[in-house]
């Protein structure tokens, strides 16, 4: 420990705080904001919680939630069954071509994705809608939820399978009574990644998105090329609550798993 | 009930480069109601013939039958065999009462039985306070206890034992030992049992099998594989050994290349010859008129004996072992010459 100390120049410490304060003052600012009272976003008058009572009340914006909610559901379950599958079906190959294979597609700009898939879409004719954004999003959702799958499949001791058929359980029952239980964790730790990650896609989102299927993200886009208005920093503030609950309980999950 | 036959089984694995042969042509025959022990070094096959008994790899060549029924073709789950893993694999997820119901319940009997058989089980390896709590809160000996228990819970014909004991520290592993004994007593299965621990073999088994590269070299009891090895490396994996080079000189008579003669049996007419001597089968004796000469290197008191290790021509030091008796005796000095007795009956001849 101290070993590690010594390595280090002294004197650092304030410069974390700096680091705290880059990461989180932003986000605290849109928070304090959000309570307003001043029609003003940017003007501070006095505390109301207005604001949020105007964005439950709006049409619109409950619609566009509601589609990025749909949308957010539908892609990271399909996304995560199919990365189960996939870890199922490649466990065992050696990791570092394979990672490097499904881990890819998270280092390609998105405007890239967003592009080809639009691209794509069009090439078979596929109109575009809720659907076409469930498909896009479930492609991204597949890495988010197969690294912690797969993650949690090779470190399972692979005699629990011998120790399950020599206890003479067919590989069917082997599977639901030992491999699924302990993959669980990682199955709904990677399920909530997927279900944030979507939930609060933009870029794809924007491109093959067609009338009708505007999502949240989208939505607030839109309103901020009027103006930024309390009204966008409640929804944001939202947002914002749901991803960190849905974090914090993937992140839960997964160490009581591990545990 | 519980005899498995074992015919000319091979199995390669494809290795970096060329095949590696795990198991080449092996034949055992393991009565019911055994103790049979697999014997040898790391890598000399014996865990691959366990998981090929247990339905775990499929033989390239060859048979195993139980009670004369030919396994090869049935899977795991379907063999009335169970196993005791090295690392235990006791499912995390499960109460102890829970891993040691899960074959019961895939055997399909019964919830109510099904309970009543599992306590049963646990009873029987004393661990019946703890049916409640999860693998990751017993200790090894515990775990290793609960992994007994889930094998025998569903009534095998045969048990199979792989390294059990290996993660054992010493005195719990004596305990364990006598655990196993008392449990094969009680319950009358065949226990096929793998280990690299000679003095495990020994200890606990009816016959052992001294396994190498892929090879049985030796099946016998405990007393013919330590007394009567066949072959050079069973002499030497197996206990404390010297090995003399020499001619046939006549009958019953070699002639050592170190230089010396002794008398030793089931000899060839002609030729060279190993011999395998027990260092706690010959004595000292004086140099005078002595078969075998040697001159003292050093003495080593190990408690209830001493070895006194020799010079005698050859390129490795001749072991003699001595019981430290009341009264005692007058170690010779280092550098001086003593002569050797070797029974002609502890003198044999091994190959390889």
């Amino acid at each position: 420990m101290t070993d590690a100390h010594a390595l280090v120049p002294r004197g650092l410490g304030p410069v974390a705080v700096l680091f705290f304060a880059f990461l989180y003052l932003p986000i605290l600012i849109l928070l304090v904001l959000s309570f307003n009272a001043n029609e003003q976003a940017t003007i501070w008058t006095g505390f109301s919680t207005a604001w949020y009572g105007r964005v439950l009340g709006n049409g619109d914006i409950l619609k566009a939630a509601g589609n990025s909610l749909t949308v957010a559901a539908s892609a990271s379950l399909m996304g995560t069954a199919l990365a189960l599958l996939a870890a199922l079906g490649l466990k065992g190959r050696s990791s570092r071509p394979l990672m490097a294979l499904v881990s890819l597609p998270l280092l390609v700009p998105e405007i890239v994705t967003a592009v080809a898939s639009l691209l794509l879409f069009v090439l078979i004719g596929l109109p575009l809608g809720l659907a076409t954004v469930v498909l896009a999003h479930t492609v991204f959702c597949i890495p988010f939820a197969f690294l912690p799958i797969r993650a949690r499949l090779q470190g399972m001791d692979p005699l629990l399978g011998d120790a399950a058929h020599d206890l003479y359980a067919t590989p069917l029952r082997a599977f639901l009574r030992v491999t699924l239980p302990l993959l669980w964790p990682g199955i709904l730790s990677g399920l909530m990644l997927a279900f944030i990650i979507s939930l609060d896609d933009f870029v794809i989102t924007y491109f093959v998105a067609g009338a009708g299927a505007t999502t949240l993200p989208v939505y607030i886009f839109g309103m901020i090329r009027i103006g930024v208005t309390p009204e966008v920093n409640a929804v944001s503030a939202m947002m914002l609550v749901v991803s960190i609950a849905f974090v914090t309980l993937s992140w839960i999950v997964a160490r009581r798993g591990s545990a | 009930m519980g005899a498995i036959t074992i015919r000319d089984v091979t199995r390669r694995f494809a290795g970096e480069g060329q095949a590696v042969l795990a198991l080449d042509g092996v034949s055992l025959d393991i009565d019911e109601g055994a103790f049979f022990t697999l014997l040898g070094p790391s890598g000399c096959g014996k865990t691959t013939l366990l998981r090929i008994i247990a339905g775990f790899e499929r033989p390239d060549r060859g048979a195993v039958r139980l009670d004369g029924a030919d396994l090869v073709d049935l899977p795991p789950w379907r063999r009335p065999v169970n196993t005791v893993f090295q690392s235990y694999a006791l499912f995390p997820h499960m109460s102890v009462l829970g891993n040691v119901a899960f074959g019961l319940e895939m055997q399909g009997v019964a919830a109510a039985l099904r309970g009543e058989r599992a306590r049963e089980a646990l009873r029987l390896v004393r661990l019946e306070d703890l049916a409640g709590r999860r693998p990751a809160q017993l200790s090894g000996g515990q775990q290793q206890r609960v992994a007994l228990a889930r094998a025998l819970a569903v009534r095998p014909k045969v048990l199979l034992l792989d390294e059990p004991l290996s993660a054992l520290d010493l005195k719990l592993r004596k305990e364990m030992q006598l655990e196993l004994k008392r449990l094969k007593a009680a319950t009358g299965i065949t226990f096929v049992f793998v280990t690299h621990d000679q003095e495990e073999a020994l200890t606990m088994s009816d016959r052992i099998a001294v396994m190498e590269g892929g090879h049985v070299l030796q099946v016998g009891s405990p007393r013919e594989i330590y007394e009567e090895p066949a072959h050079r490396f069973v002499a030497g994996f197996i206990g404390e050994t010297n090995f003399l080079e020499g001619e046939v000189a006549g009958e019953g008579v070699v002639r050592l290349k170190g230089g010396g003669r002794i008398a030793a049996a089931g000899l060839p007419a002609s030729g060279s010859v190993t011999l395998a001597v027990r260092p706690e089968r010959v004595a000292l004796v004086a140099a005078e008129g002595a078969q075998l000469r040697g001159r003292v290197l050093q003495v080593v008191y190990i408690g209830t004996d001493s070895t006194v290790m020799l010079d005698t021509g050859t390129d490795e030091p001749f072991t003699v072992r001595v019981q430290n008796r009341e009264g005692g005796w007058q170690p010779p000095s280092p550098g001086s010459t003593v002569g050797v007795a070797v029974p002609a009956d502890a003198a044999r001849v091994v190959a390889g």
